[in-house]
Protein backbone atom coordinates (compact mmCIF):
# COMPACT_ATOMS: atom_id res chain seq x y z
CA UNK A 1 0.00 0.00 0.00
CA UNK A 2 1.22 3.42 -0.68
CA UNK A 3 2.36 5.67 1.64
CA UNK A 4 -0.65 8.36 2.87
CA UNK A 5 0.38 12.17 1.54
CA UNK A 6 -1.99 13.62 3.83
CA UNK A 7 -3.33 12.97 6.94
CA UNK A 8 -6.07 14.49 8.63
CA UNK A 9 -6.54 13.15 12.30
CA UNK A 10 -10.27 14.12 14.76
CA UNK A 11 -10.62 17.30 12.22
CA UNK A 12 -12.51 19.74 13.88
CA UNK A 13 -13.38 23.00 12.52
CA UNK A 14 -16.12 25.83 13.78
CA UNK A 15 -16.93 28.85 12.31
CA UNK A 16 -18.45 31.22 15.21
CA UNK A 17 -20.39 28.84 17.37
CA UNK A 18 -21.16 26.10 14.31
CA UNK A 19 -19.82 22.91 14.00
CA UNK A 20 -19.11 22.07 10.68
CA UNK A 21 -16.59 19.59 10.60
CA UNK A 22 -17.26 17.06 13.39
CA UNK A 23 -14.16 14.78 13.63
CA UNK A 24 -13.28 14.17 10.45
CA UNK A 25 -10.47 11.27 9.72
CA UNK A 26 -8.89 10.96 6.15
CA UNK A 27 -6.31 9.20 4.65
CA UNK A 28 -5.10 9.93 1.28
CA UNK A 29 -2.32 7.99 -0.27
CA UNK A 30 0.40 9.39 -2.55
CA UNK A 31 -1.00 8.61 -6.65
CA UNK A 32 -4.22 8.46 -6.20
CA UNK A 33 -6.86 10.07 -7.06
CA UNK A 34 -9.41 10.25 -4.27
CA UNK A 35 -13.14 11.42 -4.63
CA UNK A 36 -14.40 13.10 -1.59
CA UNK A 37 -18.35 13.12 -2.19
CA UNK A 38 -21.40 14.28 -0.29
CA UNK A 39 -24.16 16.41 -0.43
CA UNK A 40 -24.74 20.42 -0.37
CA UNK A 41 -23.64 21.94 2.91
CA UNK A 42 -21.82 19.05 4.47
CA UNK A 43 -18.80 20.70 5.11
CA UNK A 44 -16.60 19.37 2.13
CA UNK A 45 -15.28 22.69 0.91
CA UNK A 46 -14.27 23.87 4.50
CA UNK A 47 -12.51 20.57 4.58
CA UNK A 48 -10.49 21.51 0.95
CA UNK A 49 -9.32 24.82 2.81
CA UNK A 50 -8.08 23.14 6.01
CA UNK A 51 -6.10 20.89 3.83
CA UNK A 52 -4.78 23.20 1.90
CA UNK A 53 -3.69 24.89 4.84
CA UNK A 54 -6.24 27.81 4.19
CA UNK A 55 -8.19 27.50 7.38
CA UNK A 56 -6.80 26.23 10.52
CA UNK A 57 -8.11 23.48 12.48
CA UNK A 58 -10.15 24.16 15.90
CA UNK A 59 -9.04 20.83 16.66
CA UNK A 60 -7.53 18.04 15.18
CA UNK A 61 -4.31 18.12 13.05
CA UNK A 62 -3.47 17.41 9.20
CA UNK A 63 0.02 16.92 7.60
CA UNK A 64 0.89 17.28 4.45
CA UNK A 65 3.50 15.14 2.97
CA UNK A 66 4.63 15.23 7.04
CA UNK A 67 4.41 18.36 7.30
CA UNK A 68 1.51 20.50 9.34
CA UNK A 69 -0.43 21.62 6.73
CA UNK A 70 -0.50 25.38 7.33
CA UNK A 71 3.45 25.16 7.23
CA UNK A 72 3.94 24.22 3.71
CA UNK A 73 3.17 26.21 0.48
CA UNK A 74 4.49 24.86 -2.75
CA UNK A 75 3.39 21.35 -2.19
CA UNK A 76 -0.65 21.86 -3.16
CA UNK A 77 -2.40 23.76 -5.62
CA UNK A 78 -5.83 24.13 -4.10
CA UNK A 79 -8.64 25.45 -6.74
CA UNK A 80 -11.41 26.84 -4.72
CA UNK A 81 -15.11 27.42 -6.34
CA UNK A 82 -15.34 31.05 -7.74
CA UNK A 83 -12.43 32.63 -5.15
CA UNK A 84 -9.48 32.43 -7.57
CA UNK A 85 -10.20 34.52 -10.48
CA UNK A 86 -10.28 38.33 -10.44
CA UNK A 87 -13.03 39.69 -11.91
CA UNK A 88 -11.79 42.76 -13.58
CA UNK A 89 -8.97 41.48 -15.55
CA UNK A 90 -9.24 39.18 -18.73
CA UNK A 91 -8.63 35.67 -18.14
CA UNK A 92 -5.03 36.17 -19.77
CA UNK A 93 -4.27 38.93 -17.72
CA UNK A 94 -5.38 36.48 -14.65
CA UNK A 95 -3.12 33.91 -15.96
CA UNK A 96 -0.14 35.88 -15.59
CA UNK A 97 -1.25 37.33 -11.98
CA UNK A 98 -0.87 33.96 -11.00
CA UNK A 99 2.34 33.10 -12.83
CA UNK A 100 3.61 35.58 -10.95
CA UNK A 101 2.11 34.82 -8.10
CA UNK A 102 3.04 31.24 -7.68
CA UNK A 103 6.66 29.74 -7.79
CA UNK A 104 5.81 26.39 -9.53
CA UNK A 105 3.28 28.03 -12.09
CA UNK A 106 4.15 26.01 -15.65
CA UNK A 107 3.53 27.00 -19.27
CA UNK A 108 1.19 24.04 -19.31
CA UNK A 109 -1.90 26.67 -19.13
CA UNK A 110 -1.31 27.16 -23.08
CA UNK A 111 -2.52 23.46 -23.54
CA UNK A 112 -5.02 23.23 -20.89
CA UNK A 113 -6.96 26.59 -22.09
CA UNK A 114 -6.60 24.79 -25.29
CA UNK A 115 -8.00 21.41 -24.04
CA UNK A 116 -11.11 23.48 -22.48
CA UNK A 117 -12.14 25.52 -25.18
CA UNK A 118 -11.05 28.89 -23.37
CA UNK A 119 -8.58 29.96 -26.36
CA UNK A 120 -11.28 32.53 -27.66
CA UNK A 121 -11.96 33.97 -24.51
CA UNK A 122 -8.79 34.57 -22.74
CA UNK A 123 -8.75 38.31 -23.82
CA UNK A 124 -12.07 39.22 -22.32
CA UNK A 125 -12.94 40.34 -18.63
CA UNK A 126 -13.34 37.52 -16.56
CA UNK A 127 -16.86 39.21 -14.99
CA UNK A 128 -18.15 38.62 -18.83
CA UNK A 129 -17.68 34.99 -18.06
CA UNK A 130 -20.28 32.42 -17.65
CA UNK A 131 -19.95 29.55 -14.65
CA UNK A 132 -18.51 27.46 -16.93
CA UNK A 133 -16.05 29.58 -18.29
CA UNK A 134 -14.57 30.64 -14.57
CA UNK A 135 -14.70 27.17 -14.00
CA UNK A 136 -12.48 26.19 -16.70
CA UNK A 137 -9.98 29.43 -15.96
CA UNK A 138 -9.66 28.24 -12.38
CA UNK A 139 -8.76 24.73 -13.54
CA UNK A 140 -6.83 26.18 -16.01
CA UNK A 141 -4.89 28.11 -12.90
CA UNK A 142 -4.90 25.44 -10.56
CA UNK A 143 -3.39 22.56 -13.09
CA UNK A 144 -0.36 24.43 -14.36
CA UNK A 145 1.14 24.92 -11.06
CA UNK A 146 3.35 22.15 -10.88
CA UNK A 147 3.01 20.72 -7.25
CA UNK A 148 2.59 16.83 -5.81
CA UNK A 149 -1.11 17.39 -4.41
CA UNK A 150 -3.77 19.02 -6.24
CA UNK A 151 -6.99 20.09 -4.24
CA UNK A 152 -9.67 20.36 -6.74
CA UNK A 153 -12.93 21.86 -4.69
CA UNK A 154 -15.99 20.48 -7.79
CA UNK A 155 -13.78 20.88 -10.65
CA UNK A 156 -16.40 19.91 -12.94
CA UNK A 157 -19.33 22.06 -11.65
CA UNK A 158 -20.81 23.64 -14.69
CA UNK A 159 -19.05 22.01 -16.84
CA UNK A 160 -20.77 19.89 -20.02
CA UNK A 161 -20.36 16.79 -20.19
CA UNK A 162 -17.78 16.64 -22.82
CA UNK A 163 -15.28 18.92 -21.09
CA UNK A 164 -15.73 17.16 -18.01
CA UNK A 165 -14.01 14.23 -20.45
CA UNK A 166 -11.40 16.36 -21.17
CA UNK A 167 -11.15 17.64 -17.46
CA UNK A 168 -10.82 13.89 -16.67
CA UNK A 169 -8.54 13.00 -18.87
CA UNK A 170 -6.09 15.96 -18.09
CA UNK A 171 -6.38 14.12 -14.41
CA UNK A 172 -5.47 10.89 -15.58
CA UNK A 173 -2.41 12.39 -17.12
CA UNK A 174 -1.31 14.28 -13.59
CA UNK A 175 -2.01 10.82 -11.99
CA UNK A 176 0.27 8.97 -14.57
CA UNK A 177 3.00 11.95 -13.49
CA UNK A 178 2.93 10.86 -10.23
CA UNK A 179 0.76 13.25 -8.65
CA UNK A 180 -2.15 12.67 -5.88
CA UNK A 181 -5.51 14.19 -6.80
CA UNK A 182 -8.19 15.28 -4.35
CA UNK A 183 -11.27 16.10 -6.02
CA UNK A 184 -14.91 17.35 -4.26
CA UNK A 185 -18.09 16.08 -6.41
CA UNK A 186 -21.42 15.41 -6.40
CA UNK A 187 -21.06 13.95 -9.70
CA UNK A 188 -21.09 10.17 -10.56
CA UNK A 189 -19.04 10.74 -13.38
CA UNK A 190 -16.44 11.79 -11.06
CA UNK A 191 -17.01 8.98 -9.14
CA UNK A 192 -16.05 6.94 -11.94
CA UNK A 193 -12.53 8.09 -12.28
CA UNK A 194 -11.56 7.73 -8.40
CA UNK A 195 -9.41 5.00 -7.32
CA UNK A 196 -11.19 5.55 -3.83
CA UNK A 197 -14.37 7.74 -2.61
CA UNK A 198 -15.03 9.60 0.61
CA UNK A 199 -18.34 10.21 1.27
CA UNK A 200 -18.77 13.37 4.07
CA UNK A 201 -22.13 13.57 5.71
CA UNK A 202 -23.07 15.62 9.13
CA UNK A 203 -19.26 16.84 9.01
CA UNK A 204 -17.55 13.22 9.44
CA UNK A 205 -16.01 11.23 6.68
CA UNK A 206 -18.70 8.41 6.67
CA UNK A 207 -17.56 5.84 4.46
CA UNK A 208 -14.29 5.34 2.71
CA UNK A 209 -13.16 2.71 0.22
CA UNK A 210 -12.38 1.64 -3.29
CA UNK A 211 -15.63 1.82 -5.54
CA UNK A 212 -16.14 -1.88 -5.30
CA UNK A 213 -16.05 -2.38 -1.41
CA UNK A 214 -18.08 0.48 -1.51
CA UNK A 215 -20.47 -0.78 -3.69
CA UNK A 216 -20.16 -4.35 -2.06
CA UNK A 217 -21.34 -3.08 1.18
CA UNK A 218 -24.36 -1.27 -0.08
CA UNK A 219 -27.95 -3.66 0.45
CA UNK A 220 -30.10 -4.70 -2.67
CA UNK A 221 -31.49 -1.98 -4.39
CA UNK A 222 -35.75 -2.39 -4.72
CA UNK A 223 -37.34 -0.24 -7.86
CA UNK A 224 -41.14 0.78 -8.02
CA UNK A 225 -42.99 3.33 -9.92
CA UNK A 226 -44.00 6.20 -8.21
CA UNK A 227 -47.41 4.99 -8.19
CA UNK A 228 -46.49 1.69 -6.02
CA UNK A 229 -44.56 4.20 -3.18
CA UNK A 230 -46.61 2.70 -0.86
CA UNK A 231 -45.77 -1.05 -0.96
CA UNK A 232 -41.95 -0.28 -0.94
CA UNK A 233 -41.86 1.79 1.71
CA UNK A 234 -42.70 -1.10 3.91
CA UNK A 235 -40.31 -3.04 3.21
CA UNK A 236 -37.39 -0.50 2.47
CA UNK A 237 -34.64 0.19 5.06
CA UNK A 238 -36.06 2.20 7.20
CA UNK A 239 -38.46 3.47 5.73
CA UNK A 240 -36.38 5.70 3.19
CA UNK A 241 -37.47 5.87 -0.48
CA UNK A 242 -35.20 7.48 -3.10
CA UNK A 243 -36.55 9.65 -6.86
CA UNK A 244 -35.34 7.98 -9.68
CA UNK A 245 -36.06 8.40 -13.20
CA UNK A 246 -39.87 7.90 -13.42
CA UNK A 247 -39.77 6.06 -10.08
CA UNK A 248 -38.65 5.11 -6.38
CA UNK A 249 -36.12 3.39 -5.00
CA UNK A 250 -35.08 2.02 -1.74
CA UNK A 251 -32.84 -0.47 -0.01
CA UNK A 252 -33.69 -3.41 1.10
CA UNK A 253 -32.50 -5.44 4.47
CA UNK A 254 -29.94 -7.49 3.56
CA UNK A 255 -31.00 -10.77 4.94
CA UNK A 256 -34.68 -10.57 5.10
CA UNK A 257 -36.65 -12.46 2.28
CA UNK A 258 -39.41 -10.08 0.19
CA UNK A 259 -42.63 -11.35 0.43
CA UNK A 260 -43.91 -12.76 -3.22
CA UNK A 261 -46.60 -10.57 -3.14
CA UNK A 262 -44.86 -7.60 -2.60
CA UNK A 263 -42.43 -8.14 -5.41
CA UNK A 264 -45.13 -8.01 -7.91
CA UNK A 265 -44.86 -4.54 -8.79
CA UNK A 266 -40.68 -4.20 -7.68
CA UNK A 267 -37.83 -4.88 -9.15
CA UNK A 268 -34.34 -5.81 -7.73
CA UNK A 269 -31.58 -4.35 -9.07
CA UNK A 270 -28.35 -6.80 -9.90
CA UNK A 271 -26.28 -3.53 -9.09
CA UNK A 272 -26.75 -0.54 -7.55
CA UNK A 273 -25.58 2.78 -9.46
CA UNK A 274 -23.12 5.78 -8.03
CA UNK A 275 -26.65 7.33 -6.92
CA UNK A 276 -27.59 4.59 -4.43
CA UNK A 277 -23.82 4.47 -3.82
CA UNK A 278 -24.32 8.15 -2.90
CA UNK A 279 -27.72 7.75 -1.04
CA UNK A 280 -27.00 4.86 1.06
CA UNK A 281 -23.35 6.53 2.48
CA UNK A 282 -24.61 10.07 3.18
CA UNK A 283 -28.36 10.05 3.63
CA UNK A 284 -29.15 8.93 7.50
CA UNK A 285 -26.34 5.94 7.12
CA UNK A 286 -26.70 5.29 10.74
CA UNK A 287 -30.67 4.96 10.97
CA UNK A 288 -31.10 2.82 7.71
CA UNK A 289 -28.16 0.38 9.01
CA UNK A 290 -30.19 -0.05 12.26
CA UNK B 1 -0.68 80.70 -1.31
CA UNK B 2 -1.48 78.47 -4.28
CA UNK B 3 1.91 76.77 -3.67
CA UNK B 4 0.75 75.80 0.17
CA UNK B 5 -2.99 74.90 -0.88
CA UNK B 6 -1.69 72.70 -3.97
CA UNK B 7 0.68 71.01 -1.12
CA UNK B 8 -2.30 70.36 0.98
CA UNK B 9 -4.35 69.33 -1.94
CA UNK B 10 -1.95 67.20 -3.28
CA UNK B 11 -1.35 65.87 -0.11
CA UNK B 12 -4.99 65.02 0.43
CA UNK B 13 -5.56 63.59 -3.17
CA UNK B 14 -2.43 60.99 -2.05
CA UNK B 15 -4.47 59.97 1.28
CA UNK B 16 -8.04 59.89 -1.11
CA UNK B 17 -6.37 57.22 -3.56
CA UNK B 18 -4.36 55.19 -1.03
CA UNK B 19 -7.40 54.80 1.01
CA UNK B 20 -9.97 54.05 -1.77
CA UNK B 21 -7.38 51.55 -3.86
CA UNK B 22 -5.79 50.17 -1.00
CA UNK B 23 -9.26 49.46 0.70
CA UNK B 24 -11.47 48.71 -2.67
CA UNK B 25 -9.17 45.90 -3.66
CA UNK B 26 -8.41 44.17 -0.13
CA UNK B 27 -12.40 44.34 -0.06
CA UNK B 28 -12.56 42.70 -3.44
CA UNK B 29 -10.06 39.98 -2.53
CA UNK B 30 -11.54 39.60 0.91
CA UNK B 31 -15.01 39.74 -0.45
CA UNK B 32 -14.66 36.61 -2.92
CA UNK B 33 -12.86 34.53 -0.53
CA UNK B 34 -9.13 34.96 -2.96
CA UNK B 35 -7.62 34.69 0.52
CA UNK B 36 -8.63 31.56 1.22
CA UNK B 37 -6.37 30.75 -1.88
CA UNK B 38 -3.67 33.37 -1.27
CA UNK B 39 -3.56 31.48 2.42
CA UNK B 40 -2.79 28.29 0.58
CA UNK B 41 0.35 29.58 -1.63
CA UNK B 42 3.72 30.33 -1.21
CA UNK B 43 3.84 34.33 -1.21
CA UNK B 44 5.18 35.94 2.19
CA UNK B 45 2.48 38.47 3.58
CA UNK B 46 4.92 40.69 4.19
CA UNK B 47 5.50 40.61 0.00
CA UNK B 48 1.42 40.92 -0.60
CA UNK B 49 1.30 44.31 1.80
CA UNK B 50 4.68 45.67 0.25
CA UNK B 51 3.16 44.88 -3.31
CA UNK B 52 -0.69 46.55 -2.33
CA UNK B 53 1.88 49.49 -0.74
CA UNK B 54 3.63 49.90 -3.59
CA UNK B 55 0.93 50.41 -5.79
CA UNK B 56 -0.84 52.43 -3.41
CA UNK B 57 2.14 54.80 -3.26
CA UNK B 58 2.94 54.94 -7.16
CA UNK B 59 -1.16 56.00 -7.93
CA UNK B 60 -0.65 58.71 -4.85
CA UNK B 61 2.62 59.94 -6.67
CA UNK B 62 0.70 60.57 -9.75
CA UNK B 63 -2.09 62.00 -8.36
CA UNK B 64 0.31 64.46 -6.15
CA UNK B 65 2.27 65.54 -8.92
CA UNK B 66 -0.67 66.20 -11.20
CA UNK B 67 -2.28 68.23 -8.44
CA UNK B 68 1.58 70.09 -8.21
CA UNK B 69 1.85 70.51 -12.05
CA UNK B 70 -1.90 72.50 -11.91
CA UNK B 71 -0.96 74.62 -9.22
CA UNK B 72 2.37 75.23 -11.26
CA UNK B 73 -0.07 76.27 -14.29
CA UNK B 74 -2.71 78.79 -12.01
CA UNK B 75 0.64 80.42 -10.64
CA UNK B 76 2.25 78.63 -7.92
CA UNK B 77 6.16 78.45 -7.29
CA UNK B 78 7.94 75.72 -5.80
CA UNK B 79 11.75 75.06 -5.10
CA UNK B 80 13.73 73.15 -2.35
CA UNK B 81 15.16 74.55 0.69
CA UNK B 82 18.50 72.26 0.51
CA UNK B 83 19.30 69.34 -0.89
CA UNK B 84 17.92 67.49 2.51
CA UNK B 85 14.66 69.01 1.39
CA UNK B 86 14.76 65.65 -1.31
CA UNK B 87 14.78 63.13 0.82
CA UNK B 88 12.55 64.75 3.71
CA UNK B 89 9.66 65.56 1.19
CA UNK B 90 9.97 61.70 -0.34
CA UNK B 91 9.66 60.85 3.40
CA UNK B 92 6.61 62.65 4.27
CA UNK B 93 4.88 61.69 0.92
CA UNK B 94 5.83 57.84 1.62
CA UNK B 95 4.88 57.94 5.11
CA UNK B 96 1.58 60.23 4.48
CA UNK B 97 0.33 57.07 1.78
CA UNK B 98 1.57 54.00 3.82
CA UNK B 99 -0.33 55.37 7.34
CA UNK B 100 -3.58 56.46 5.50
CA UNK B 101 -3.46 52.83 3.81
CA UNK B 102 -3.03 51.22 7.05
CA UNK B 103 -6.02 53.24 8.55
CA UNK B 104 -8.22 51.57 5.82
CA UNK B 105 -7.37 47.89 6.42
CA UNK B 106 -8.90 47.46 10.15
CA UNK B 107 -12.46 48.99 8.66
CA UNK B 108 -11.71 46.90 5.80
CA UNK B 109 -10.88 43.64 7.43
CA UNK B 110 -14.54 44.44 10.19
CA UNK B 111 -16.60 45.15 7.14
CA UNK B 112 -15.29 43.03 4.18
CA UNK B 113 -17.65 44.94 1.84
CA UNK B 114 -16.69 46.77 -1.34
CA UNK B 115 -19.19 49.34 -0.77
CA UNK B 116 -17.74 50.48 2.40
CA UNK B 117 -14.49 50.85 1.08
CA UNK B 118 -16.17 52.34 -2.34
CA UNK B 119 -17.75 54.70 -0.14
CA UNK B 120 -16.64 54.60 3.40
CA UNK B 121 -13.04 54.59 3.34
CA UNK B 122 -12.15 57.65 1.56
CA UNK B 123 -14.97 59.74 3.66
CA UNK B 124 -11.65 58.86 6.76
CA UNK B 125 -9.85 61.21 4.15
CA UNK B 126 -12.05 64.10 3.87
CA UNK B 127 -13.13 64.39 7.03
CA UNK B 128 -9.44 64.60 8.14
CA UNK B 129 -8.69 67.09 5.34
CA UNK B 130 -11.31 69.50 6.45
CA UNK B 131 -11.11 68.28 10.33
CA UNK B 132 -7.31 69.81 10.11
CA UNK B 133 -7.67 72.83 8.30
CA UNK B 134 -7.07 71.62 4.85
CA UNK B 135 -3.89 69.34 6.16
CA UNK B 136 -2.84 72.02 8.24
CA UNK B 137 -2.51 74.45 5.75
CA UNK B 138 -5.16 76.85 6.88
CA UNK B 139 -4.92 75.80 10.51
CA UNK B 140 -7.17 79.02 10.93
CA UNK B 141 -10.13 76.48 9.48
CA UNK B 142 -9.57 73.97 12.45
CA UNK B 143 -11.29 73.51 15.29
CA UNK B 144 -8.32 71.96 16.43
CA UNK B 145 -5.06 73.65 18.79
CA UNK B 146 -2.40 74.32 16.13
CA UNK B 147 -0.32 72.89 18.35
CA UNK B 148 -1.89 69.82 18.63
CA UNK B 149 -2.44 69.92 14.73
CA UNK B 150 1.22 70.09 13.92
CA UNK B 151 1.29 66.31 15.39
CA UNK B 152 -1.07 64.82 13.61
CA UNK B 153 -0.13 62.61 11.15
CA UNK B 154 -2.22 64.34 7.97
CA UNK B 155 -0.75 67.94 8.93
CA UNK B 156 2.77 66.90 10.17
CA UNK B 157 4.02 65.33 6.30
CA UNK B 158 1.86 68.41 4.84
CA UNK B 159 3.74 70.74 6.61
CA UNK B 160 6.84 69.45 6.07
CA UNK B 161 6.73 69.34 2.64
CA UNK B 162 5.28 72.69 2.57
CA UNK B 163 8.04 73.64 4.35
CA UNK B 164 10.63 72.07 2.41
CA UNK B 165 8.69 72.97 -1.28
CA UNK B 166 8.00 76.52 -0.64
CA UNK B 167 11.13 78.14 1.01
CA UNK B 168 9.92 81.78 0.30
CA UNK B 169 6.61 81.25 2.29
CA UNK B 170 4.99 84.29 4.20
CA UNK B 171 3.86 81.49 6.73
CA UNK B 172 1.44 83.93 8.97
CA UNK B 173 0.24 86.02 5.81
CA UNK B 174 -0.91 82.67 3.88
CA UNK B 175 -2.61 80.52 6.87
CA UNK B 176 -0.09 78.37 7.10
CA UNK B 177 1.47 79.49 10.96
CA UNK B 178 0.72 80.00 13.77
CA UNK B 179 1.93 77.27 14.76
CA UNK B 180 5.78 77.62 13.58
CA UNK B 181 6.10 74.77 10.75
CA UNK B 182 7.47 71.73 11.76
CA UNK B 183 11.43 72.72 10.94
CA UNK B 184 13.44 70.32 13.38
CA UNK B 185 14.62 66.93 12.96
CA UNK B 186 12.49 66.25 16.04
CA UNK B 187 9.27 65.93 13.81
CA UNK B 188 10.79 64.01 10.98
CA UNK B 189 11.63 61.35 13.66
CA UNK B 190 8.26 61.63 14.41
CA UNK B 191 7.15 61.23 11.00
CA UNK B 192 9.56 58.37 11.00
CA UNK B 193 7.46 56.53 14.19
CA UNK B 194 4.34 57.27 12.04
CA UNK B 195 5.59 55.32 9.18
CA UNK B 196 7.27 52.20 11.42
CA UNK B 197 4.12 52.04 13.71
CA UNK B 198 2.08 52.03 10.42
CA UNK B 199 3.97 49.49 8.73
CA UNK B 200 3.86 47.30 12.48
CA UNK B 201 0.08 47.22 12.48
CA UNK B 202 -0.12 46.46 8.65
CA UNK B 203 2.18 43.66 9.09
CA UNK B 204 0.31 42.56 12.12
CA UNK B 205 -2.67 42.63 10.45
CA UNK B 206 -1.34 41.15 7.19
CA UNK B 207 0.32 38.32 8.57
CA UNK B 208 -2.20 36.92 11.60
CA UNK B 209 -5.88 38.45 10.21
CA UNK B 210 -5.54 38.16 6.74
CA UNK B 211 -3.27 35.20 6.23
CA UNK B 212 -3.50 33.32 9.63
CA UNK B 213 0.50 32.81 10.62
CA UNK B 214 2.10 33.35 13.41
CA UNK B 215 3.53 36.83 14.58
CA UNK B 216 6.40 37.10 12.41
CA UNK B 217 5.90 37.20 8.27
Amino acid sequence: MKQPCIEATDLEKSFDDELVLKGVNLSVRTGELLAVMGPNGVGKSVLFSCLAGSEIPTHGSITVLDEPATDRSVTTSFLLQDALCLERLTGQENIRFYSQLHPMFTDDWQEYVEVLGLVDDLDKRVEQYSGGMKRKLELTIALSIDVPIYLLDEPTAALDLTVIQEVHRLLREKQDEGKTIVISSHSPMDADIADRIAFVADGRVVAMGEPDELFDAVPPVLETTGTNADALTGMAVGGQLFPSDGGVRAFSPPDEPIPTADMEAVTRLDRPTYTDLFNYYTIDIRDINK
Amino acid sequence: MIASMALGTGTFGAMYICLYIFGYQLAGDLEDRRYEAYRSMPPAPSADLSGRMLSGVVLAGVTFILTILAGVYTGASFGLRGLMSIPIVLLAFVVTCVFWMIVAMPVILYAQNERVAEYAVPMIAIVGYIGTGLNGVNTELSPIDGEILTYLPNALPTRLIIYHLVPGGDWADIGVAPPALPTGPEYVALLVVYGLLALAVGTVLTTRVLYRREWWP
